[in-house]
């Protein structure tokens, strides 16, 4: 009898951890980029951080900050590049499926 | 012996049973999309057997290919409303745990979904029924008048929510154009950043236009009308601001990288 509280406990473990494991996975894929947008979508949609900067960018106007601490410097700016990073992955999260059409046929 | 064996048997299954609503509940938002993508494949699939059956009747019209066309034609009703089903429960599920949504316009969307997935199952209890062609025409001009009714209402609120999540996004642009511009006016020689800055706000600008047009095109999806085609104006509104306000954001990355390094 022993055995087999311990074997049930067994299962029931190897079940919560799987369970916990999907989950983590599921809200992953949640936090991944747009999929399945149509082509109407402006063409950020599919570029990085990286690729934005240097579409609109001369990389040598910019200096990487030196002094900077935690991604905040010297000259005063109330939020991190971390945040700023975040604002992006917010925006690239927006997406809007359509229906299908239905005609019977 | 056999008795501990009977023992374990029945303590296993009723852990397996215990577990199913588990199974269950663990549907995520994400596993419900993605049903509803299996779903519209299927259909498309199920439309497809249907047409050739069709095809198949006019060259040949035998008993055998008349029944065919009358099956093939009672699977693909069913899987539209198999796909149908998958998109309330999608919608459901994607409001459910969304703190951003507001809570009326939540509510709204679940009552919709509870009501149209009732409505499916009374269609589908009308495909099942279908016994000649006559009964598969009487239910096939049913399903097209009805099919948008079981959308439309989860559709236009489903565009208000994300136009309302819009606009939150716009808003955060907004904050962060404030801060960079009131942290650029302290410096000397920031005709740069200032530009970079307008920039952004022209593009913040035109994203609240869009949002609104959006908004007036999901106001529109409603019956009798187009509500298909209104939800999917306010979609293509709604990416191209999404667009703007990813503008915006470079220049504001721009704008923060120069302020920043000080190269002004």
């Amino acid at each position: 009898m022993k055995k087999l509280i311990i074997l049930i406990s067994v299962i029931f473990a190897v079940v919560l951890v799987c369970g916990c494991v999907q989950q983590d996975g599921s809200a992953g894929e949640d936090l991944n980029g747009p999929d399945g947008l149509d082509a109407a979508e402006n063409d950020h949609s599919d570029s990085s951080m990286d690729d934005v900067l240097s579409e609109d960018v001369d990389p040598s106007e910019i200096d990487q900050p030196s002094n900077s601490i935690g991604g905040e410097s010297a000259n005063e700016v109330p939020f991190s590049q971390e945040e700023l990073d975040k604002l992006k992955e917010d925006l690239e999260m927006l997406e809007f499926e359509d229906l299908d059409d239905f005609s019977g046929e | 012996m056999i008795k501990k064996r009977f023992s374990f048997i029945a303590i296993l299954l009723a852990v397996l049973i215990l577990m199913q609503p588990m199974v269950a509940s663990a549907l995520t938002a994400s596993d419900a999309k993605q049903a509803w993508h299996d779903s519209k494949q299927i259909s498309q699939e199920a439309q497809e057997a249907h047409r050739d059956a069709k095809v198949e009747w006019a060259a040949d019209k035998t008993p055998e290919n008349n029944q065919n066309v009358i099956d093939t034609g009672k699977e693909a009703l069913g899987a539209a409303l198999d796909q149908a089903e998958a998109w309330l429960v999608w919608k459901d599920l994607e409001v459910e745990d969304n703190p951003e949504i507001p809570e009326d316009l939540k509510e709204d969307i679940q009552q919709d979904v509870d009501t149209n997935l009732a409505k499916i199952d009374t269609l589908r209890e009308e495909v099942d029924s279908v016994q000649t062609r006559a009964d598969f025409g009487i239910v096939t001009l049913k399903m097209v008048g009805k099919y948008f009714e079981l959308l439309t209402d989860v559709s236009r609120n489903t565009g208000n929510v994300w136009v309302h999540m819009s606009n939150t996004r716009a808003d955060m642009v907004a904050e962060y154009e404030s801060s960079l511009r009131e942290a650029a006016e302290s410096m000397e020689n920031n005709g740069d950043i200032v530009e970079k800055l307008d920039l952004a706000k022209q593009e913040l600008d035109m994203a609240r236009t869009n949002i609104d047009n959006a908004g007036a095109e999901y106001d529109q999806v409603r019956m009798p009308g187009t509500p298909i085609i209104k939800f999917s104006n306010g979609n293509n509104y709604l990416r191209i601001a999404r667009g703007n306000l990813l503008s915006a954001h470079g220049y504001l990355n721009q704008a923060y990288n120069l302020i920043v390094s000080g190269s002004v």
